[in-house]
């Protein structure tokens, strides 16, 4: 954790006016919360959507099969390193049928979303398509991995989309809305600055923000500093605007704490920044790999989330 | 697609305020019920408005209280009653208050009751207010409930609508998820929000800017 000063991290966060907001589906029900989200948090900033899929080397119904329960045909069918062209066309075809068919659905005909759909592997081609956009947020649904002998996490498509260099807002099927009841997981890292200034913007004007921060219990004794530290963070997210803030310290475990508070508020959105793995750097073009406080608040939170990169990702 | 199209799309438009007609009917239940959800979906604020009828009876003890106290009434009942909702009082000619008030609030969105006691000029209030107009209709073969968005024929206005519709839709999908399965989201069995556009017409850009007479109260 590298200390910023408040100011200078805001000054680093970028203008995100005229550019569009992201949304990725696969046409999954699961996504349909994602566009809902999209065209809420479009009327609150007054931002252009779009749409994209990717097409991988499988067919989705494969990926999305418990592989213990695969027959043999379908294990070798998941092993084949890449479909045919006319396959891979005949695929791309049926996705974007499915996903102007869930747009019409969801959020009505009336949206004229551009809808991208392209083959190739998730991790390079989402990149590829999250740069050329120059949007200012990805939209995703909420897709939890929950098997009985495992702790609870995301999806594979998740995990993959997490790792791009732009904020992304995890839709819960708990969806209400743009965000009343607003957590920011602080960490005093310049992402997690910024996520609070950027959840800020895409919450009610009159929402109630609670600014969250998990002390460890061997750092017991920098409560007063940190507690400081908060106090200004909190101020400087109440200029210029109605927005409530309180300033909450916990102590214990950061994940636990902050889901265990959230969950006791109903909170609508948990916010925080990207915690790094320290020993891991980022390898171009992707930023490194999610820490564990990030990943089990993806992993384990009901309600939505709000992620954001490192202003140096951007 | 066309420069004056395009130019249109380049145009971010952002839903901060809302105005909903209220009339007391079963129609201005469901005009309030979209409110409602449109305000919880993007935080918008929401003005009501409700209007005294033609002929209504001002005798009696406190006529306006009582007319006032009833349509408040529709208002709590109907709604989750989450901010803080205004309700306006219009009287007399109520075509030129509405654009003035709708003005006044900068709303980007005028909701009304599709019972027919607003009369048969919804449509072109779009053209004296600026901003589209959604007149929330009754059952249809397919829909237990349907939305008319009228809009003026230009391109922003048009992209306006198209926007307001894609809003208007995802409330409404939102909110009869929370209604019947709370934990997952419906689809839809037909398109909730048809656009019509509404030609142009000299004279009512000449009404717009003539005053009348209005009789206004707050309630909350």
């Amino acid at each position: 954790m590298e200390p910023q000063p408040a100011d200078e991290t805001v000054s680093r966060i970028p203008d995100d006016a005229g550019r569009p907001i992201l949304v990725a589906t696969d046409g999954h029900p699961r996504a349909d919360t994602a566009l809902i989200a999209a065209a809420f948090l479009a009327g609150r900033v007054g931002a252009n959507v779009q749409l994209f899929s990717v097409v991988e080397g499988s067919t989705p119904t494969y990926l999305e099969r418990d592989k213990t329960s695969a027959s043999p045909h379908e294990i070798s069918e998941l092993r084949k390193p890449c479909r045919t062209h006319e396959q891979m066309r005949e695929d791309i075809d049926l996705r974007r049928a499915g996903v102007a068919t869930q747009v019409a659905l969801t959020v009505g005909e009336a949206a004229d979303w551009p809808i991208t759909v392209r083959g190739g592997p998730l991790d390079q081609t989402s990149e590829e398509i999250v740069t050329r956009s120059h949007a200012q947020l990805l939209v995703i649904g909420q897709c939890l991995a929950h098997r009985f002998d495992t702790q609870p996490g995301t999806c594979h498509g998740t995990h993959v989309l997490m790792r791009r260099a732009i904020p992304i807002y995890i839709a819960a099927p708990t969806l209400r809305g743009i965000p009343r009841r607003v957590v920011i997981a602080m960490d005093f890292s310049m992402a997690g600055i910024r996520a609070a200034h950027l959840v800020r913007r895409l919450s009610a004007v009159d929402a109630s923000v609670y600014l969250v921060h998990v002390v460890p219990k061997d750092s017991a004794h920098e409560l007063e500093e940190r507690r400081r530290r908060l106090q200004g963070i909190g101020r400087s997210l109440c200029e210029g605007s109605d927005v409530h803030v309180e300033p909450i310290l916990l102590l214990g475990d950061a994940a636990r704490e902050t889901l265990g508070f959230a969950h006791g508020i109903g909170a609508d959105i948990i916010t925080c920044g990207t915690s790094r793995l320290p020993f891991l750097p980022s390898t171009y073009p992707y930023p490194p790999l999610l820490g564990r406080v990030t990943r089990d608040l993806i992993g384990q939170a009901s309600c939505s989330m709000l992620i954001a990169p490192h202003v140096s990702d951007v | 697609m066309t420069d004056a199209e395009k130019l249109a799309q380049d145009i971010p438009v952002s839903l901060q305020h809302v105005v909903v007609m209220c009339d007391g009917t079963p129609s201005g239940d469901s005009a309030l019920r979209l409110a409602d959800a449109i305000s919880q979906g993007t935080g918008a604020s929401v003005r009501a408005v409700t209007w005294l009828p033609v002929g209504y009876a001002l005798d009696g003890e406190a006529p306006i209280e009582k007319f006032l106290a009833s349509v408040t009434q529709q208002l709590y009942r109907t709604t989750t009653r989450i901010g803080f909702w205004r309700l306006e009082l219009l009287a007399g000619r109520i075509d030129q208050q509405l654009a003035q008030l709708c003005s006044l609030e900068m709303a980007a969105l005028l909701i009304v009751p599709g019972s027919g006691s607003v009369g048969s000029s919804v449509s072109q209030w779009t053209l004296t207010t600026g901003i589209p107009v959604a007149c929330v209709a009754g059952k249809t073969a397919r829909c237990a409930e349907q939305v008319i968005l009228y809009t003026r024929a230009d391109a922003r206005s048009q992209h306006h609508a198209h926007f307001m519709a894609t809003i208007i839709t995802a409330a409404h999908t939102m909110s009869m998820a929370h209604r019947t399965f709370p934990d997952r989201y419906t689809k839809r069995p037909c398109h909730y929000v048809q656009v019509q556009v509404v030609p142009m017409e000299p004279a009512y850009f000449v009404a717009a800017h003539s005053s009348s007479n209005n009789l206004s109260l707050t309630a909350s």
